[in-house]
């Protein structure tokens, strides 16, 4: 069984991209190659920092996201996206596995409002919103992150760390209907690489 | 191995009911989170994959089931055309009617969910949010007057009273929150209805920046749960000397009234939009729900059609290979009767037949198993015999031979088995009269004979007591005859020796004693009256008692002889070279001057035999004088003694020849020449053949006499040297 600190969990990890592949392949089967093809979304983390103090370690951060335009599309239809930013605390082990010490995920929801012709922009976890008129500013206020508290724990100084994110955009939370299409097309492939950086305690 | 899992767990009924079950209730709850529903819409890419992992499963079964199929048509495997039809059958009565309805359903929902949407509703929503717009913008504007008017007299204000001044714009025009923001973006003051609020709204950058151009600004935030707040932001001129620029940001509540109605627009708008937007996605999935459907069923009805064929047809295979099994003989075979159908019936029929079968197979067995017996024990009897048994069938062909008959007659008569009694002749040429009896005796009338039969055979004369019955007919096989014949030959020449030897005995008895009395008085007569007489009587008298002694001496020397012949034989075998003792007997005659020519021709090449060397050379002796005896009044006699190997059948032999130039034997003496008292020669005893022929009898050999073709008499004697078989066969002479 996994515990949540795993930072590698291979049967999960299996299970999982079991899950996509058998998806994938059912659906390539039957989907119209033309699904495939459009403008690629892109989410890049372009600078990110970890630093502490008296009550911890906070993150400041901050990721680009271009959508593509199935995505835009779908948001202007008022099709809610989620962006989910997930940053571990690792711990290093030379001989074996690396462990997950802390983990914290920031969840957002960016959704257009027809009737004031605005983006809302929602921090799920916290229930803090922000109303913007332009789809970049929108975007941006989605990527940045200020002072996220990552954990009250203190850091083992004789231990390595490294401080890894990766931003990602939620397929799951797309209507059904469109989660599949999601699923097999790189439309809707945003995600970024893992950002990872050592931690200087 | 991996087959037979396969097997094992899929070709089962109930797995297969079972994952067909779990597929459909899958299918329920993808079609349910198609709808959008709460309940499995966080489910459905797993009941995607589940249905997906199914069918590839049952797929694979269906291919597994195929290849199977295909393997056993190779094999011409029983049954596998039959299970070809009904599964070809099955398939195309399920997949026609799957096919259609999967069609017309298809067709159906292209068409539902295009006509859920129309042009109107579209037109009426969007005339919705405009109207929603133009309400809400006349109370923008109303609120942007009001912020204006706050600002004048915020300007007019002095800085110390501005906060306020501000409580009680916000108190006076019903405003949410009133903040005074300087030209860095702090602000410098606010007033807010919600207590519980400590920091105050701040306004967006990009509003800021509008606002560097001393631009109002009046716009709607929306609330994600629901609700509207009118935000105005207008600049505000200080009174100050440094002419430093503020801004007043008012927030106004929309009435609950305008901001319900606008929210309800506004959601309808935005599902609509949605659902406008999922259209295409929408279709895609309930087709792809349809597909999941139509390949379930379609890969359920091919395997239920290859599990009904194979449960159709099992019964018929087996009964097949069972046919066949029994066709090759095995009997035991036993089905299972599955069913009460007319199939059932077939089977047990056959479990009838198959039982009847295995009994009379059994009975048959038993039947042999006895005649083999009696078979065995006639044989067994048969060979304990001490008489040579012959069977013949009614087509004189050889049925039956005991081990006696091939020892009686020197061959091996097994394998005449079977053949024509004629065959025994035609491979044993010495078997003529044997064969010739038989089948003289087969035409007559007589149910059993008896008849003395003399064979001449390898091992010389052979005297057999053949008694002789016909076969009662019986059937088929019937009307034979059985042969039981015995070697007599040792018992008539027993019983000459015996007599020979009586009378040898007698005579020496009987006679001997005598002579010398008739000797004696002969002698005694002579010395007292010879030389009283006169002359003329006494010569009278002289030749007659020389007569009388020189005979008595010649009847003496008789009856030695006959002695000799009684004599029990005392013979002492050792290993001897014949070529010696021929070589040391011939120089006795060769240097004694006479005109008879002695010559050997010792061409043998094994010449070591076991004998009794002193016998042998008697044997030789007496050969030897009689054929000088014989040539005696021959012009240019010779005498040749000669040797050579012979091999008959399995024997060794060294064979012995004396020849010579005389006469040779009359016709009427040569059957009984070695019988005592027979002899050619005035002055013979009649014994010399007759010790010839017991001395090569003591040494377990055999004797023969002949007159050669150019004139000339010839015996021969043959030794055993041993049993060695050679390839050539050189036949005697």
């Amino acid at each position: 069984m996994c515990t949540q600190k795993q930072l590698t969990c291979p049967s999960l990890w299996v299970h999982a991209r079991a899950l996509h592949m058998a998806v994938f392949l059912f659906a390539s089967l039957l989907v119209s190659p033309a699904l495939f093809a459009a403008g690629n979304g892109e989410l890049n983390i372009r600078d990110a920092h970890a630093w502490h103090d008296n009550d911890g370690w906070f993150l400041d951060a901050q990721y680009d996201i271009r959508l593509s335009s199935g995505a835009q599309e779908a948001l202007e239809n008022g099709v809610p996206l989620v962006f989910e930013l997930r940053a571990q605390i690792v711990k290093t082990h030379k001989w074996f596995w690396d462990v997950v010490e802390f983990e914290r995920t920031q969840r957002r929801q960016l959704q257009y409002h027809a009737l004031s012709r605005s983006y809302l922009v929602k921090d799920i976890s916290s229930g803090s919103q922000g109303v913007y008129s332009q789809l970049d500013d929108a975007l941006f206020a989605v990527g940045l992150v200020d002072a996220l508290h990552l954990t009250d724990a203190t850091l083992d100084s004789k231990r390595q760390y490294v401080m890894r994110l990766r931003g990602s955009h939620d397929i799951e939370s797309l209507p059904t209907p469109v989660r599949l299409l999601a699923y097999v097309s790189s439309e809707w492939d945003m995600n970024s690489q893992w950002y990872t950086w050592p931690l200087a305690r | 191995m991996a087959a037979g899992t396969v097997k094992r767990i899929g070709f089962g009924i109930i797995p297969m009911l079972g994952l067909f079950v779990l597929l459909l209730l899958s299918l329920y709850f993808m079609s349910d989170a198609t709808h959008n529903s709460e309940r499995f819409g966080r489910m459905y890419s797993i009941m995607l994959g589940i249905n997906a992992l199914g069918l590839v499963l049952l797929g694979a079964l269906v291919v597994a089931n195929i290849v199977s199929l295909v393997r056993q048509h190779r094999q011409k495997a029983v049954g596998a055309r039959m299970t070809s039809r009904l599964v070809i059958m099955f398939v195309i009565l399920s997949v026609v009617p799957v096919l259609v309805v999967y069609y017309f359903s298809l067709q159906s929902i292209q068409r539902g969910i295009d006509s859920w949407f129309d042009v109107r509703i579209e037109r009426g929503l969007d005339d919705a949010l405009d109207l929603s717009r133009a309400a809400l913008d006349v109370r923008l504007n109303e609120v942007l007057n009001l912020t204006l008017r706050m600002a004048d007299e915020i300007s007019d204000a002095a800085p110390t009273t501005v906060p306020l001044t501000l409580y009680d714009l916000r108190i006076r025009t019903g405003a949410a929150e009133l903040s005074l923001i300087g030209a860095d973006g702090r602000i410098i003051a606010s007033s807010s209805a919600e207590l519980s609020q400590i920091m105050p709204n701040q306004p967006p950058g990009e509003i800021l920046l509008l606002l560097q151009n001393r631009q109002h600004y009046i716009g709607l935030d929306p609330v994600v749960e629901g609700g509207l707040y009118a935000r105005a932001l207008v600049p505000v001129l200080s009174a100050r000397a440094d002419g430093e620029v503020f801004t007043l940001q008012a927030l106004y509540e929309v009435s609950e009234r305008i901001s319900t109605l606008a929210d309800s627009v506004q959601r309808a708008y935005t599902h609509y939009n949605e659902l406008a937007y999922l259209r295409k996605p929408l279709k895609f999935s309930y087709s792809l729900t349809l597909s999941i459907v139509l390949m379930l069923s379609l890969l359920a009805a091919i395997w239920a059609a290859f599990h009904s064929a194979r449960r159709l047809v099992a019964p018929v295979r087996d009964l097949a290979a069972a046919t066949r099994a029994v066709a090759e003989g095995d009997y035991s075979k036993r089905l299972s009767v599955a069913s009460d159908d007319e199939l059932g019936f077939l089977v047990r029929s056959f479990n009838d037949m198959t039982r009847r079968l295995t009994k009379s197979r059994d009975h048959a067995n038993r039947s042999k198993r006895e005649v083999e017996g009696q078979r065995a024990y006639l044989e067994a009897v048969l060979a304990s015999l001490s008489s040579g048994v012959i069977s013949l069938g009614r087509d004189s062909v050889i049925r039956a031979i005991n081990r006696r008959a091939s020892e009686s007659l020197g061959v091996d008569l097994k394998e005449c088995l079977g053949q024509d009694l004629s065959k025994l002749a035609d491979e044993h040429a010495f078997l003529q009269p044997f064969v010739d009896v038989i089948t003289r005796r087969r035409g007559d009338e007589d149910a059993s004979w008896r008849e003395e039969v003399i064979l001449h055979g390898t091992h010389g004369r052979l005297v057999l007591m053949c008694r002789g019955t016909a076969l009662q007919a019986s059937g088929r096989r019937g009307g034979g005859m059985v042969v039981v014949f015995d070697d007599i030959t040792a018992l008539i020449q027993a019983q000459r020796d015996a007599a020979w030897g009586e009378v040898a005995r007698r005579l020496a008895h009987e006679i001997k004693n005598p002579l010398t009395p008739i000797q004696l008085s002969a002698e005694r007569l002579r010395h007292r009256y010879m030389n009283r007489m006169e002359p003329e009587d006494a010569e009278i008298l002289d030749r007659a008692t020389r007569t009388i002694v020189n005979q008595v001496e010649a009847m003496k020397q008789m009856v030695n002889a006959f002695s000799e012949y009684a004599r029990v034989p005392q013979v002492n075998l050792e290993t001897m070279d014949l070529h010696e003792v021929v070589r040391e007997v011939l120089d006795l005659y060769r240097g004694d001057g006479s005109a008879v020519h002695v010559s050997a021709q010792l061409d043998a090449e094994e010449s070591i035999m076991e004998g009794d060397a002193g016998r042998i050379r008697q044997l030789l002796h007496n050969l030897i004088k009689n054929a000088l005896e014989a040539v005696k009044d021959v012009e240019d006699a010779q005498v040749l003694v000669a040797t050579r190997n012979e091999y008959q059948a399995d024997l060794n032999l060294l064979a012995l020849c004396v020849s010579d130039n005389g006469p040779g034997f009359d016709a009427g003496v040569l059957e009984n020449v070695f019988e005592p008292y027979v002899s050619t020669k005035p002055k013979g005893s009649g014994l010399g053949l007759a010790i010839v022929k017991k001395i090569v009898e003591e040494h377990g050999g055999y004797i023969s006499a002949e007159t050669a073709e150019g004139g000339g008499a010839r015996v021969i004697v043959r030794f055993m040297l041993s049993t060695k078989t050679r390839s050539g066969d050189n036949r005697p002479a």
